[in-house]
């Protein structure tokens, strides 16, 4: 799972939006998905969903000329890995370091 | 189950002692936890993050310190856009300078929470219990009143299961963010309302998420309890507006204020959207009404940085008073500009929108502004002191501070159950009939929806709303 390509993909609301709508049906076609954002049109609602297949996020189905979509994973590794690349950045460019290359980063589970 | 931990750490060439004083700084290029705004390094300040997330308001995230060993350790509970703990450590440097660790730990249950917002399935409540769900901002311009809110739903279904239960079953929360935003409130609610076992949805949210949520409750036939203050309208039995309204604020707050001040010049200044225009709308016949005159208006697109036109404008229309209908970030930078150019001086402010987390996040610049909601934290109460005492014990002694929303959502969760054992039933059927009439004796005594909310004027200072009103004693209702 590259997190990065994940936390570009979720660092949009709109995105966030697009998964948590598909996320509420087993699959949608892209005309139901357009239906229900007043501010972005076809053109924007399928570069989105690009960005989400590309990233692993959302699985896309071809059927005839229609599209669909469904959630990729119902595995949480997603809200981990952009959680992971949220704060591998809290203390990045710290202007007093010495030597950024050197942050070290890790994300565990740690049993209760 | 576990907690998930996420570790970042790095060397500094400065020492402990240096490095310690620059946090909190808020300077993003320095990159210290994300450039973190904080006030006060002590137990219970606030620490506002700029989390590298598009999309969210400036300082999108906020913690609140738990603890701080000068020079060696701050430790944050976060409370937006995501709970969980943030621990900071510092250390000297092998070689001189310091290495810094910082350490954030979050539950599997906000791991799942976040998860539904990214589409993932929630798993149901456990068999038999009663679901009650709450809509809420735990994100974006309004996510700042979420983390108390959500507290004192939690805090009340607590309270109801120590009791044993509703009508003798235990009682499930769950939650769901609106993200500020109506087309996510409007996705939210609807995950929230294929809940097994629902019987109300609880909201705290703006206006413009309710226009879309509002009908997915009456489709679904589950009541929806809307607690903020809120303009009057789209009347159907199974939605009840818990807040006051508008026009109940500026009647109870306008004439004492004028009082107060013996000046009868209203300047009305706000963002540029619905809810300010309609506080506008409301304003001119209550001030005409006393013999005042609305002496100049003006509205600013949300987001505005430039505010000296406007206080210029305040200043030529020699007005006494301000009707302040800024929101978020925007209200911080007027109320801040107002001081900057001394008009707090020449006039008073009423600002409809100013509560406790308001307050705190404008520190010095609230201080003299006024506000009336049904609730304040000072409220000097016995209940409402012995509610502050259960919060603290349930979340601690540095948890986010309980502000209107909060109190309206603990009431109506309570007010919900009182409901439910009065038509015997969780079902919409049997509660509708009964939620009117239900009484709760809470932080502000007898409340219910069959008598008029009753309103309390504050004024605030750098830390807090000061409350000007007394509530009378139960007794004497």
């Amino acid at each position: 799972m590259d997190s990065d390509a994940i936390f570009s993909a979720l660092s949009d609301p709109n995105r966030r939006a697009i998964m948590a709508l598909i996320g509420e049906k087993e699959e949608m076609a892209v005309g139901e998905i357009v239906e229900r954002f007043d501010t972005i049109g076809r053109t924007g609602i399928s570069s989105h969903l690009r960005v989400l297949r590309l990233s692993g996020l959302v699985t896309e189905r071809r059927e005839g000329n229609f599209r669909y979509y469904s959630i990729a994973t119902q595995s949480a590794d997603t809200v981990v890995a952009f959680l992971s690349t949220v704060y591998k950045d809290s203390l990045s460019g710290l202007s007093v370091s010495v030597d950024t290359s050197s942050t070290e980063f890790a994300a565990d589970e740690r049993t209760a | 189950m576990g907690d998930l931990v996420f570790t970042s750490q790095t060397k500094v060439e400065v020492g402990p002692a240096d490095l310690f004083d620059l946090f909190g700084s808020g300077d993003r290029e320095l990159g210290w936890l994300f450039g973190s705004e904080a006030a006060a390094l002590r137990p219970g300040g606030l620490v506002r993050l700029s989390l590298p997330i598009g999309g969210l308001s400036d300082a999108d995230g906020t913690a609140r310190i738990q603890s701080v060993a000068p020079f060696r350790r701050i430790l944050l509970a976060h409370e937006s856009p995501w709970s969980g703990y943030i621990d900071c450590r510092i250390s000297p440097g092998r070689s001189g300078g310091s290495q810094v660790r910082v350490t954030v730990s979050i539950s599997q249950a906000e791991i799942s929470r976040l998860g539904a917002g990214f589409g993932l399935a929630v798993s149901p409540p456990p068999n038999g219990h009663i679901s009650v769900g709450l809509l809420t901002s735990l994100s974006g311009s309004n996510g700042i009143f979420g983390r108390s809110t959500v507290n004192c739903a939690q805090l009340a279904i607590d309270e109801l299961n120590a009791d044993g239960g509703v009508l003798g079953r235990q009682v499930s929360l769950s939650v769901a963010d609106d993200a500020t935003n109506p087309v996510v409130g409007q996705i939210s609610m609807e995950r929230l309302l294929r809940t097994p076992n629902l019987s109300a949805v609880i909201g705290y949210h703006n206006s413009a998420t309710f226009a879309v949520t509002s009908g997915l409750a009456i489709d679904a036939g589950i009541p929806y309890l809307y607690t903020p203050v809120s303009e009057p309208g789209g009347h159907h039995p199974l939605l009840f507006r818990l807040g006051g309204t508008p026009l109940e604020q500026l009647r109870f707050a306008l004439p004492r204020l004028a009082r107060e001040t013996g000046g009868t010049r209203w300047f009305i200044a706000g963002n540029d959207y619905t809810w300010p225009r309609a506080i506008a709308a409301t304003a001119k016949p209550v001030v005409e009404g006393m013999g005042g005159t609305i002496a100049g208006r003006g509205f600013l697109p949300i987001g505005t940085r430039r505010f000296e036109p406007i206080i210029e404008a305040i200043r030529r229309s020699g007005a006494e008073h301000i009707i302040s209908g800024f929101v978020g970030q925007d209200q911080i930078r007027f109320e801040q500009a107002c001081v900057a150019h001394g008009l707090r001086d020449s006039t008073r402010t009423f600002a409809p929108f100013l509560d406790d987390v308001v307050v705190e996040h404008l520190g010095d610049s609230a201080a003299g502004v006024w506000n009336v909601l049904g609730y304040f934290e000072g409220l000097d109460t016995t209940e409402n002191r012995d509610f502050l005492s259960r919060y603290k014990v349930r979340f601690g002694e540095n948890a986010a501070p309980v502000s209107a929303a909060a109190e309206a959502v603990y009431e109506a969760t309570h007010r919900w159950a009182r409901a439910c054992v009065a038509g015997r039933g969780v079902d919409a059927s049997a509660v509708v009939h009964t939620l009117r009439d239900a009484r709760f004796e809470g932080p502000r005594r007898r409340t219910s929806l069959a008598s008029p909310d009753r309103m309390l004027l504050g004024e605030a200072t750098s830390t807090k709303v000061r409350v000007l009103d007394k509530l009378p004693s139960v007794h004497s209702a």
